[in-house]
């Protein structure tokens, strides 16, 4: 291996501690590269360190998952029934409305024919309207126009 | 080595954990710092960092088992600690990579303790068009003056891909500064 001092018997001198320092120079130069750092950051860096978690104070929960899971379960499934009932009483099924107040609503709330009219234009395919005719069948229409409906006034007006 | 298991042992004793802690943070502070320094860029992020990856380090030495060297575990915390910060800053600003990149260079920019030279504000734009690997890869060969095998151990990958990622980076950083000294 090549002694270190080799170049000295040349004559040559280095300043003392030459290399030690040019090593600290180009890896302080190399390791800023344009970033800075406050004075004395590094030094007086200092970490703030949890708590030793046993010198703690035992914290209370708030909410004991014992006591708290079991009352919402139980509120949730009252709901939910009451939900499930109250949804099945109002159903807004045609059935389930008396014939007389379908009527009423009809003649009190005045569907006139112009009404109805406005609502179809040319582009309005007749023929696309679906009867159910499982509603209304021949004997029910004809009991209905001989006892219920008075067509005097049907014609007259 | 020695002096590293007793220091171990030292931070798992609950009675000697604090002093032991404080002698870690004196050891590692400045080589940590820089770390990720280079990666989230601004020095008060740095510095948030920094405070985590020590917080981490002491809640988690009771768990750590000696199955790596102690530096390494703590670039290893200190590196995802900066990641996380990053992809943080990045889902909470909804951003593309692109706008990402120009907010990390206007950060730089703005930064009071960046001097702003054109030369280190190129290699930064250069280095942060490197796929993330790469950029971890030069700035702890580069800056850090690293050996591959200690990266190896901290990023847990084999030196030869390591040796090539950092080639990689290498290449790309000197056609991009080339095309800007073009300019």
């Amino acid at each position: 291996m090549k002694n270190k001092n080799s170049h000295l018997k040349h004559g040559f001198k280095i300043p003392s501690d030459y290399f030690e320092e040019f090593k600290m120079k180009t890896s302080l130069h190399k390791k800023l590269n344009g970033f800075e750092i406050p004075n004395g950051y590094i030094e007086n860096f200092k970490v703030s360190t949890p708590v030793d978690n046993k010198r703690l104070t035992k914290v209370f929960k708030l909410f004991n998952k014992s006591k708290t899971v079991y009352p919402i379960t139980i509120a949730a499934s009252l709901v939910l029934m009451f939900s499930i009932f109250i949804n099945q009483k109002e159903s807004n099924s045609l059935e389930n409305y008396e014939i007389a107040v379908l009527e009423d609503y009809l003649l009190e709330e005045s569907v006139y024919n112009n009404n109805i009219s406005a609502l179809i234009d040319d582009s309005f395919d007749i023929n696309s309207i679906e009867i159910d005719n499982t509603i209304l069948n021949d004997n029910e229409a004809e009991n209905y126009l001989l006892y219920e409906i008075e067509v005097e006034e049907i014609i007259l007006n | 080595m020695d002096s590293e298991l007793q220091l171990i042992k030292q931070l798992q004793n609950s009675n000697t954990k604090s002093k032991a802690f404080n002698t870690l943070v004196e050891l590692y502070k400045e080589r940590l710092y820089w770390h990720i320094r280079h990666i989230v860029k601004s020095h008060d992020d740095s510095d948030d960092v920094l405070q985590n990856t020590f917080v981490k380090v002491f809640r988690n030495i009771n768990k750590f088992k000696g199955d790596s060297k102690l530096y390494s575990w703590m670039y290893r915390i200190a590196t995802n600690e900066a990641l996380s910060f990053l992809n943080k800053k990045n889902k909470f600003k909804f951003i593309s990579s692109e706008k990402y990149k120009e907010f990390m260079l206007n950060k730089l920019t703005e930064d009071i303790y960046f001097d702003g030279e054109s030369i280190h504000l190129n290699l930064q734009k250069a280095i942060l068009e490197l796929p993330d690997k790469q950029q971890l890869v030069f700035n702890m060969k580069y800056f850090q003056e690293m050996k591959y095998k200690e990266i190896s151990e901290i990023l847990e990958t084999t030196e030869g891909a390591l040796k090539a990622s950092y080639h990689h980076a290498v290449k790309k950083i000197e056609t991009f500064m080339k095309q800007k000294l073009n300019h």
